[in-house]
């Protein structure tokens, strides 16, 4: 009798396991980020904050309304063996739970496009991109507007934007 | 004996007047090689009752036939034990139950709150998923923050909007064909 109970409790774990939330992203980005090959960028919700509250001169409105509407920012990129970390991402990311609204194939570069919404608003984006040199998986979350963030391009000063790989980290 | 006598004692058998000593001693003449040919014809019949031996339940008779029962109870037994609900019935039923328990649980103790079901926590009045929480910033600084977001930002819009651009093309391809159809009739 004891036996059958410990069996059937475990069951029951189990099965609770498999309706478990979502953690793959964040179980991906806790293991690159000590990875020297990889350059992460990280904005917490306390930092939007902060950003919120100060007075941009140089903001474009548009721009300020987006990112008004977001509560953190993650990006992990490499710029080696693209396609591997790619494909690794794919499968441990748990994307099944995303749903996928664009796929781009173009020029050997795969991109994907996830969200994630609730009440018909989309809460988290996520941006996976992998080429033969390069890979770049990004997480927004918040009150994401996807119309919004299509119309920013020409509004934001796109300077050496390539190049996002460049920009050194304070320590 | 004498033939006489064992005349007189047939007679006497056969009016089943004979005693069990006049009896022994017709089935002994009988079977003796001296039988009279008068009484020749009787000789098989006589001798037939030599051989109607009584039968004497043996030593082991009692246990013989109480085994022979006894096996035939095992054997009712055993058909008795079958079991009212087969084995698979009985884990088809664990499984069901289990699979109630789970979606009762995923019902009412993880749907307490329902953001906690979407993983999503409030931070600043804004949904969070609830491992945001534990982002380490890697900018003190909110004006690189806000460049490295907006180079982000730009980079989504960008590749959203060659997306659309692409899926836009095939599309155009079709208008041409269609012109082609057109003007060709």
């Amino acid at each position: 009798m004891k036996k059958k109970l410990t069996t059937l409790l475990f069951a029951v774990f189990v099965s609770m396991a498999a309706f478990a939330q979502n953690d793959a992203i964040n179980s991906f980005f806790k293991q690159y980020e000590s990875n020297e090959k990889f350059t992460l960028v990280s904005i917490s919700p306390k930092m939007f904050k902060m950003m919120g509250k100060v007075k941009w001169d140089d903001m474009d409105p548009k721009v300020k309304n987006v990112i008004s509407n977001l509560s953190s920012f993650r990006m992990i990129t490499s710029e080696e063996n693209g396609n591997l970390y790619y494909n690794e991402a794919t499968k441990k990311l748990n994307l099944s739970t995303y749903e996928e609204i664009m796929t781009v194939r173009d020029n050997g570069e795969n991109i994907r496009f996830f969200i994630k919404e609730s009440n018909n608003i989309v809460n988290e984006l996520v941006m996976l991109m992998g080429s033969k040199t390069d890979f770049m998986l990004m997480c927004l979350t918040g009150n994401i507007d996807l119309e919004n963030i299509n119309k920013l391009g020409s509004a934001i000063n796109v300077k050496g934007m390539e190049s996002l790989k460049n920009v050194k980290p304070k320590n | 004996m004498e033939y006489t006598d064992i005349k007189i004692l047939t007679d006497k058998y056969f009016l089943s007047e004979t005693s069990v000593e006049e009896e022994k001693q017709l089935k002994a003449y009988f079977s003796s090689n001296e039988v009279e040919p008068e009484l020749q014809a009787l000789k098989p019949f006589f001798c037939a009752l030599e051989e109607n031996n009584i039968a004497i339940p043996g030593k082991n008779f009692d246990e013989k036939i109480l085994s022979l029962i006894e096996e035939e109870e095992k054997v009712v037994h055993k058909a008795k034990l079958r079991p009212l609900l087969p084995t698979w019935t009985k884990i088809a039923a664990a499984a069901i139950i289990l699979l109630l328990l789970t979606v009762l649980m995923k019902q009412y103790v993880f749907k307490k709150t329902s953001d906690k079901d979407n993983n999503i926590i409030a931070i600043n009045n804004k949904v969070v998923p609830a491992g945001i929480a534990e982002i380490k910033d890697t900018y003190d600084d909110p004006e690189q923050a806000r460049a490295e977001l907006e180079k982000a930002l730009a980079l989504i819009s960008d590749k959203m909007n060659k997306g659309k651009a692409i899926s836009e093309r095939p599309i155009s391809k079709l208008n041409v064909i269609d012109k082609i159809i057109e003007t060709s009739n």
